[in-house]
Formats: structure tokens, C-alpha cells, sequence
């Protein structure tokens, strides 16, 4: 499959002002923004506010924001039958979702470092790359998982719908954890609990030591999902009837 | 032929698209679809083949194509230059397609008229050789049609074919010379157009009169179209104007019922009532609901119920049974 770098381009530039414009998309960067200022306060300062703050502020952008941000712009390219316009127009599924992907990630990215100040967090305590490989990697099994759900929905509405029990359950790995010990060991194995005990972790110890039992988790889910993606992508194309 | 799930879609169609023609096709959605995807070398026929020189150069538009609606008219056509690589001044083209005053306006605040000129320039961004385009008049005001066709005109003149489909044959007469029925039993029949054109100084030919040629004339738009008695199910007449019933679709005749009836009685029509002529190859039942009347069902899907005059039905009985 040849892939061209002037029409990922053209659509990587769409998708920026698609995501931009799109209040639906937006609101997860915002919220979790948002979540992360009101929380800061109200809350009292316990010396462990930072760490929970930052945790549930990159949780809210990284899940919830990557699911969205995958499965609303290709289930709308459906809706309003624009998808089929571009396919027929000299460009393939992959150029489409690598130009739909790039604004996407820069966006997660850019939003988990603007966490951190406002989480009141001093930036010598981030181990910086440990803390964006992990949130850059939830960000792209998100995505993924948000594109699997793109597939195999036909509107925004559906895709919500189908969303909708994976950002719950992931968002609030934090709450669940906290429920019993069960479930946090049951959590401990999802990425979004791999990437609460690393935030945790770094900012507790000061300095965060490679966990291989996170580190295999985070590949595990991103292999798994890459590998539905695939599945889902090579059987059904971008528009699964 | 193209199956689907069991279902026969496409059957009989035997077509060359010639470059510079300007076909139209009768045929329902569902078989456009089908058409376009076969065309376009998106599905593989059933049985058959289809010859194209590279499917690369063939576009195709379908009724339900969206647009970009929060970009603007300028934004989404530049979007497409992009993606195709080319550098021509748009806005020097964008007054063959009549969007000089909305080219900074959203496309959500557009209507259809403009919307579907937007599809077209898009199309011609492309510069394919073969633009499909399925009913790109259904929704357009007449002033619509008109920008429509003259930004159409502009495409064919760069020597670009395009081949419409509609379900509608007046907007297939007013896009195409030459129009086609898609019927699965037959595949394509061929309807004759002919220009409107002025005759009066043309007397020569005046005298020229072949006999046992009949073909009822109905004037669309600024064409005349020729119907051969066989195609017609019947005649109706409302309010005094003679409809000719072809399909689903209806044309006004300027002939009275009763010239009809004179011209068409040879060709195997009978006046089965006063407002009624119907082709009698079409009567597939005879149903007396009382003892009174009598009602002829047509063949096809409709099954249309056409009045018998029970006078008539001796007369009809003896012409159909004889």
C-alpha cells in the first residue's frame, strides 16, 4: 500500500480543525483541564493532592479523550457520508487514519505535560520520559480501541454508546482500586491502572523504577488492540455495512 | 449480471461508454449503487466482465455523498487540491461553477443547488475521464438546473464523460442525449430524444411520411421524447390532458384521447373506459368485484387497477381471447 505524505498532510490538517471545532472531541482535554483545576480547589492539600490530581487529570485525557478522539471523527466521517467521498477520491484507509491519528496523539501529549503545572507538581519530579512513553502509549491503545469502535459503528451516537462501558470502566481505575483489594489487583492488570500506580509511584519515591509487570501489560494491551484493530480494519475496511 | 445476497441487482447490461457521450440511465438507487461499485472496479460482477482502461480515472457521486459542513467553500475545494496534487488557480475555475458569491461561506449554510456544484467541482479537480453522477438534480430549483447544466457543460468540454442515473427520466432527458431504462428483464432499453429545433423554414422533408411508424411525442423541458406504443401501460386522461403511464412515471401528450385511441387502436390499444387506453399486452387480470364492474389489473409491480366499462368487456374479451 503506498502511502502519500501530501495527502496525510491535507488530512492531518482537516482532523486538527475537525477536533478543534468538534465541542464533543474537546471536551475530554478540557475536562480533564478542567477536573484537575476546580479539584485543586476544593480539595485540601494532604501532600498526596498532586499525585491523585494529576493520575485522574491524565486518566480523563488519556481514556476518555483517546477513545473519543478515535471512534467520534471516523463514525462521523460515516454519518455524514463524507468517508466514502474521501475513499473515492485516491485515498486509502491507512493515509486516512495515520492523518486522523497524528492530531490526535500531539493533542494527548500536549495536554498530559499541561497537566502537570497545574496540578501544582514541580517539574523536577516528572522522571519525563518514563511518565510520556507510558501516557503516550495509553494515548495510542486508546485510539486504537477508539478505532475498533469507529468500525463497527455507523453513527456519533452509536459509537458513544459503545464507548461508553470502556471509559467508564477505565476512567475511574482510581475508584475501583479504592473499592477492595480484589478489584485493585484485577485492575492493577488494565493500562489505565499500570498508568495510576506509575504516577503514583513516581511522585510518592521521587523517582520511578522500570516495573516489568507494568511495562508487559502496557505492550500486552497495545499489542492486543492493535492486533483487533488490524483484524477489524483488514476484514471490514473503514465502513463495516 | 451482479447478485447480492441471493438477489439478482444488475442483469442484461450490454453498454460502451464512449468518450464525450452523454449517457443517462433509468435505474433505481439500489442499482446505481451496484452500477457504480462494478464501474469503478469496487466489485467484481457475477458473471460478465467490465472493460475499463483504469479505474483510477473514474469518479463516481451518489445521492447520500455529504460534505465538510464546517469548512468553507474555499477551505474544502483547496482540502481536495491537495489531495490531488494539483496546483490550478481555483479561483479562476470557480466561476464555471457559479461559486463566486458563497466561496467563503460555510457549507453548512449552502444550498442544495450550490452543494451540488461543489460535488461537481470537486469531481473536476480530479480530471477523470469518466464521472459517474447518480440524480444530481432531485433537489434543485430550476435556476438551480441551470447553473447546474452550465457548469456540466464546462466539465464535458474538458473532455470529461459523464454518465448519469436517475430513477426520474425527465432528469435524465435534461442531462444526457442519449437515455437508457434499465429493466432486468431486458436490460437496456433505449428511449429516442430528439432536440427541440425549429422547423419552419424546413419544408423539404415535409412530405416525407413513412407509414406504419407511430411513436407518441411528449414534450419535456425543451426535448421531445418518443415513446413506442410498446412501452406504454396505458393512457389516462385528467382534467383533459392525455398522461402517457410508463413505469412509474407519467408524460403529458398534446394528443386528445380520442387521436390516441385512432393511432394507437393498430398497436394493440383499446379504450377500456372514457378516461382510459390501455396496451392490451399489459393486462395481466380481469376482476369483477360486482356485478356491475369489472377492473383490469396491469402487470408489474404496481399492478395498477384500471376501470372496464361493462359494455366494453364482450368487445375486449373477443380482442384479447381471438
Amino acid at each position: 500500500m503506498n502511502l502519500s505524505i501530501r495527502k496525510i498532510n491535507a488530512i492531518f490538517k482537516l482532523k486538527t480543525q475537525s477536533i478543534f471545532t468538534n465541542m464533543s472531541i474537546m471536551v475530554a482535554p478540557l475536562m480533564a483541564i478542567g477536573y484537575v483545576l476546580i479539584m485543586k480547589l476544593v480539595m485540601p492539600d494532604t501532600g498526596f493532592t498532586g499525585a491523585y490530581l494529576l493520575g485522574f487529570g491524565v486518566l480523563f485525557n488519556v481514556i476518555l479523550g483517546g477513545i473519543m478522539m478515535g471512534s467520534y471523527p471516523l463514525s462521523e466521517e460515516k454519518e455524514k457520508n463524507t468517508l466514502r467521498v474521501l475513499m473515492t477520491s485516491s485515498v486509502n484507509g491507512m493515509e486516512f487514519l495515520i492523518g486522523s491519528l497524528l492530531p490526535s496523539i500531539i493533542l494527548i501529549v500536549v495536554v498530559n505535560i499541561i497537566l502537570v503545572p497545574i496540578s501544582s507538581i514541580s517539574i523536577s519530579k516528572i522522571s519525563w520520559g518514563p511518565y510520556l512513553l507510558f501516557t503516550t502509549l495509553g494515548g495510542l491503545i486508546s485510539l486504537l480501541l477508539g478505532y475498533v469502535i469507529g468500525i463497527y459503528s455507523k453513527s456519533q451516537m452509536q459509537s458513544s454508546n459503545i464507548s461508553m462501558p470502556f471509559i467508564v470502566l477505565l476512567t475511574f481505575t482510581p475508584v475501583f482500586q479504592a473499592a477492595n483489594k480484589s478489584l485493585a489487583h484485577i485492575m492493577s492488570y488494565t493500562y489505565s491502572g499500570v498508568i495510576t500506580e506509575f504516577i503514583s509511584k513516581m511522585l510518592t519515591s521521587g523517582k520511578y523504577n522500570f516495573d516489568v509487570k507494568n511495562i508487559v501489560v502496557m505492550v500486552s494491551w497495545f499489542i492486543i488492540c492493535l492486533v483487533v484493530f488490524v483484524y477489524a480494519y483488514s476484514k471490514h475496511g473503514l465502513d463495516y455495512e | 449480471m451482479k447478485q447480492d445476497g441471493g438477489q439478482v441487482i444488475l442483469k442484461n447490461i450490454d453498454l460502451e461508454v464512449a468518450s464525450g457521450s452523454k449517457i443517462g440511465i433509468k435505474m433505481t438507487h439500489k442499482e446505481s449503487l451496484v452500477l457504480f461499485k462494478l464501474i469503478t472496479g469496487k466489485m467484481v460482477p457475477t458473471s460478465g466482465h467490465i472493460v475499463a482502461d483504469n479505474t483510477n480515472t473514474i469518479l463516481s457521486e451518489i445521492i447520500e455523498d455529504g460534505l465538510y459542513d464546517s469548512l468553507t467553500v474555499k477551505a474544502y475545494l483547496k482540502f481536495f487540491q491537495t489531495i490531488v496534487g494539483k496546483t490550478d488557480d481555483l479561483d479562476k475555475l470557480k466561476t464555471h461553477f457559479s461559486l463566486e458569491d458563497v466561496w467563503k461561506t460555510k457549507i453548512k449554510h449552502l444550498t442544495a443547488n450550490q452543494r451540488e456544484r461543489i460535488n461537481l467541482f470537486r469531481m473536476f479537480m480530479f480530471s477523470p475521464k469518466l464521472i459517474l453522477i447518480e440524480s444530481p438534480l432531485r433537489n434543485l430549483t430550476n435556476d438551480g438546473i441551470e447553473l447546474y447544466l452550465k457548469a456540466l457543460d464546462y466539465v464535458r468540454s474538458n473532455g470529461i464523460t459523464v454518465l448519469c442515473t436517475s430513477y426520474y427520466t425527465e432528469e435524465l432527458i435534461i442531462l444526457s442525449d442519449t437515455v437508457y431504462r434499465y429493466n432486468q428483464n431486458v436490460g437496456l432499453e433505449k428511449t429516442d430524444l430528439k432536440q427541440n429545433v425549429d422547423v419552419s423554414d424546413d419544408d423539404s422533408e415535409a412530405s416525407f411520411m413513412p407509414k406504419r411508424v407511430f411513436k407518441v411525442a411528449c414534450n419535456i423541458a425543451d426535448k421531445t421524447v418518443f415513446f413506442s406504443p410498446d412501452e406504454i401501460d396505458f393512457i389516462e386522461s385528467v382534467n383533459g390532458v392525455s398522461n402517457i403511464r410508463i413505469g412509474n412515471e407519467y408524460f403529458p401528450s398534446a394528443l386528445t384521447m380520442n387521436d390516441l385511441e385512432e393511432k394507437l387502436n393498430h398497436f394493440g390499444f383499446y379504450r377500456c373506459h372514457r378516461s382510459y387506453l390501455v396496451n392490451l399486452q399489459r393486462i395481466s387480470e380481469l376482476i369483477s368485484y360486482s356485478r356491475n364492474s369489472y377492473t383490469l389489473i396491469l402487470k408489474g409491480k404496481s399492478k395498477e387497477k384500471l376501470p372496464l366499462s361493462r359494455t366494453r368487456l364482450d368487445e375486449l374479451r373477443k380482442l384479447i381471447e381471438n
